[in-house]
């Protein structure tokens, strides 16, 4: 979300490389169904509007599963460039004071240089200040069951369908995550379910108490900072300028 | 010495290293924990070697763990039927919505589970980036990077179960891709999950997205990011909830390895069958695409002169496609097996991937623990091991399988006498009677046939003839291209053509002169087409601008054929074409399968197909004019 704040400013100057095959995926495979703030900037407005008259968000509600088509709709109205599938290795300093990235996509290696590198990734393990890394899902039901006390439980936008996290140490391995979120949904023999894991994230949510930095013509903008839909877009760098 | 390769900037680079490299070590190397890998790692177990699993992303099963839960292709037996029942026992212990299919999430738990609990290590979140060979030209290692680190696992066997051949193409293995006319490949799916209020299980919105060149990361991404706007997606249901999103692409369709044995829906089509089958690939050849006319020729006669394509096949699979050449310790196996672009939609169920994992993974155990090349392992102890587990069936299956419209009461079998070709020529499902007759090659009778009064016998008979390329049947062909003829065969499931196109088609793949006129006068009054009553298809001419596309996309492929063949009309026919296709009002459209949105333009995609065919025509003759 943060890069795509980025880009958002300049997008023919800026070319966003994705691991993954969402943009903003960090954000939404968290599921942090937080209430949002309005939207702020002209760009992100047109957004809101979108999913405003799509039925996506209502007031400060949003439904994020349904968000990503609209925010592939949008990055592409707007000319943001995206690689995606693309894993960065290697950044260094090359001449005329640019960066050379390597990065891969499948078994191709691509030699990237350009004025400024951004790093808005951030993983639970590789850092300190971390405050909080969790494991997220759906889950559907009648009833909030009162046996589940570590698993944080807030409603969504769809009816009986629940945002659920569960928080996890630190350097805790996802599948191992995963496993702990499913023994809080364990059947008790002969009962019947009221209340079902539907989807588990793909990814660890992750929060800290990092702050920007760049040094020379690379930053680290962690895109963690805030759990709010609309300022995760628009929250820029306060020490890189165009 | 050792030797580096790695792929930079588009090109492959090797160079020399040292030898002694910091690496983990197994028996055999997987990479690519998906839904070949997985069981190919199981079998390595199970034969009592080590194993290292390298997987690109946070979980292991690939397609099955990330995009269809639900097998519908492929035939039931192998290693794979106990790891799923380990699976739905182990869902029956959780209060958890149901999958359409095995629940992904405890697939996902009970991969990494099983392989671990055997001996197996797997590394997650892996992007492989450089193989090692040695002296001997054998590979000795890989190279990944993980959480920012560079690592290299060395091995005896590598098992490529990548999906893209990655490690393949890595070792400089020579790899195809796509149809040989564009390039193209199938479509691809971008899969959502939604939650089915109705029936209370999590479903996959499976929508065809169009077609991607995976090679090139520019255009890969342009079509990630368009796919995701589909209508559909944009468009919220009553009925079900969007739940989460695929972290992989559904792809139909990579490069394919070129192995020492090579699947081809020609040798399919000729009878031509490999011998010591490790496992047999089941399903129909689909081909998702509906410009089928910018396909091969081999393509065309299955599907518009046969009318097959529903007809599910058994092929069998031997080691050799599993091979690359001039490696000893590498297999391939999931849909990069060595297939060509024709069959390769059919290669690609998920089932006959995983038989693939599990024949590799068997193989490449057997040779460590034999302390031999994998193609010195005794195909009777392979066929035993096998035949234990299911992989393979006792004795070869029968070949075809008929596949028939809903409404369709009448079966169709291969007909292995000359009475039971001449009845299924006589009837509306007469595919597999034609490639019957085709195969016996008994000319006296056929020319008898087309004389006969029945016509769908005559017509059936004028098809055996095209494909056999004798015009003797051409003035049947025009009759029913003349008239449009609408009537369409139901010999398949979907994708039957109407016979005035089938007509069209072989009247083509004949070069036929007389049809000349004919053809020209269709395609100068194209738009009248969109006028015609059709047939509706709902998976293949689903609007008038898909029937129209087929006339047209036939039309041109017709002229380019005839003008190859004729050198007296080729200035004539060529002009023509030229006219046609760079006339500035020219659309031509498609729909895609499952796609409700408008149709996709694909007037730039046969203005490329029809501009390659003319260069090579212009290349032929320049060619003949110089061996003059």
């Amino acid at each position: 979300m943060r890069a795509l704040g980025l880009a958002m400013r300049d997008p023919t100057h800026t070319l966003i490389l994705e691991e993954g095959l969402h943009i903003g995926w960090e954000f939404i495979d968290s599921l942090m169904f937080e209430k949002t703030r309005p939207a702020m900037s002209d760009a992100s407005k047109q957004l809101e509007q979108d999913l405003k008259m799509s039925g996506v968000q209502s007031g400060d509600s949003l439904y994020l599963p349904d968000v990503y088509p609209f925010l592939a709709r949008w990055a592409a109205r707007l000319g943001i460039r995206i690689l995606f599938s693309t894993t960065v290795s290697t950044v260094a300093s090359c001449e005329k004071g640019n960066v050379e990235i390597l990065a891969h996509y499948g078994v191709d290696t691509l030699r990237i240089r350009c004025a400024h590198y951004i790093d808005t990734m951030v993983s639970a393990t590789d850092l300190g200040h971390v405050r909080r890394v969790w494991i997220g899902g759906l889950a559907i039901g009648n009833d909030i069951p009162d046996t589940m006390p570590s698993v944080e439980i807030k409603p969504t936008n769809h009816d009986q369908i629940y945002a659920i996290t569960l928080d996890v140490p630190p350097t805790t391995p996802y599948l191992t995550a995963v496993r702990k979120l499913t023994e809080h949904f364990t059947l008790s023999a002969g009962k019947k379910p009221t209340f079902q894991l539907l989807t588990v994230t793909p990814i660890l949510g992750v929060a800290g108490d990092w702050v920007d930095r760049t040094v020379g013509n690379v930053s680290w903008y962690p895109y963690t900072r805030t759990t709010d839909f609309y300022s995760a877009i628009e929250q820029v760098g306060e020490c890189y300028e165009i | 010495m050792k030797y580096r390769a790695q792929w930079l900037d588009g090109q492959r680079q090797v160079e020399a290293v040292a030898d002694d490299i910091n690496a983990d070590r197994a028996d055999v190397v997987v990479l690519g924990g998906g839904t070949a890998g997985v069981m190919a790692a199981l079998a390595v177990l199970e034969a009592g070697c080590t194993v290292i699993v390298i997987e690109k992303l946070k979980t292991l099963g690939g397609i099955l763990s990330h995009t269809m839960f639900k097998y519908y292709m492929g035939n039931p037996g192998g290693r794979y039927e106990a790891h799923d029942h380990l699976i739905r026992d182990q869902t029956g212990r959780v209060a958890i919505v149901p999958t359409y299919g095995d629940q992904n999430i405890i697939r996902s738990l009970a991969n990494d589970h099983v392989i671990r609990t055997m001996g197996g290590t797997i590394i997650y979140g892996a992007c492989l980036t450089a193989a090692y060979a040695n002296e001997e030209g054998q590979l000795t290692g890989v190279e990944y990077l993980a959480n920012g680190q560079r690592k290299v696992v060395e091995g005896a066997q590598f098992i490529d179960c990548t999906g893209d051949a990655s490690l393949a193409r890595l070792a400089g293995v020579p790899v195809r891709r796509g149809r040989e006319s564009d390039g193209r490949t199938q479509p691809f799916s971008h899969p959502r999950f939604q939650l089915d209020r109705m029936q209370h299980r999590v479903i996959v919105n499976n929508i065809d997205a169009g077609y991607v060149d995976e090679r090139d990361v520019d255009d890969y991404s342009s079509a990630v990011l368009e796919s995701a706007q589909n209508a559909a997606y944009l468009t919220r249901s009553a009925y079900a909830d969007t739940v989460a999103w695929s972290p992989i692409l559904g792809v139909r369709e990579g490069v394919t390895i070129i192995g020492q044995a090579t699947l081809s829906l020609k040798k399919l089509i000729i009878n031509e069958r490999e011998k010591n089958p490790l496992f047999y690939t089941f399903a129909n050849v689909d081909n998702h695409t509906k410009d089928i006319a910018l396909e091969s020729q081999a393509v065309c006669d299955w599907m518009v002169a046969l009318g097959l394509w529903a007809v599910k096949v058994y092929v069998p699979v031997p080691l050799a496609a599993l091979r690359p050449k001039n490696w000893r310790n590498i297999l391939v196996a999931g849909r990069h097996i060595s297939v060509d672009h024709d069959l390769a939609a059919q290669a690609r169920m998920m089932r006959d991937c995983q038989k693939s994992g599990e024949a590799a993974g068997l193989v490449a155990a057997l040779a460590v623990n034999q302390g031999v090349d994998v193609d010195q392992v005794d195909y009777a102890e392979i066929q035993t091991w096998l035949t234990a587990s299911g992989c393979l069936p006792d004795k070869p299956p029968v070949e075809f399988v008929d596949n028939p419209p809903d409404d369709t009461r009448t079966s169709m079998h291969y007909p292995s006498t000359l009475a039971g070709i001449r009845e299924a020529l006589c009837s509306n499902r007469p595919g597999l009677g034609i490639l019957a007759a085709y195969r016996a090659h008994d000319r006296p009778q056929i020319l008898a046939w087309l004389n006969a009064p029945e016509e769908d016998l005559r017509f059936n008979a004028a098809i055996v003839l095209a494909l056999w390329d004798d015009p003797a049947g051409t003035a049947e062909l025009m009759v029913h291209f003349q008239h449009r003829d609408p009537f369409v065969p139901r010999s398949s499931r979907s994708y039957n053509s109407p016979r005035g196109v089938t007509a069209l088609y072989l009247l083509g793949r004949l070069g036929s002169v007389q049809a000349i006129q004919a053809i020209e006068g269709l395609l100068t009054d194209y738009q009248m087409l969109l006028q015609d009553e059709f047939e509706a298809d709902p998976k293949f001419l689903t609007r008038s601008v898909d029937y129209q596309f087929q006339y047209v996309t036939h039309a041109l492929r017709a002229l380019l054929t005839i003008a190859a063949h004729h050198r007296t009309q080729r200035d004539e026919v060529v002009a023509f074409i030229r006219q046609f296709i760079t006339q500035p009002k020219l659309r031509l459209a498609v729909t895609l399968k499952y796609d409700t949105g408008a149709p996709k333009d694909m007037t730039v995609a046969v203005r490329h197909y029809v501009e390659t065919k003319l260069n090579q025509l212009q290349e032929d003759r320049v060619n003949q004019d110089g061996q003059k």
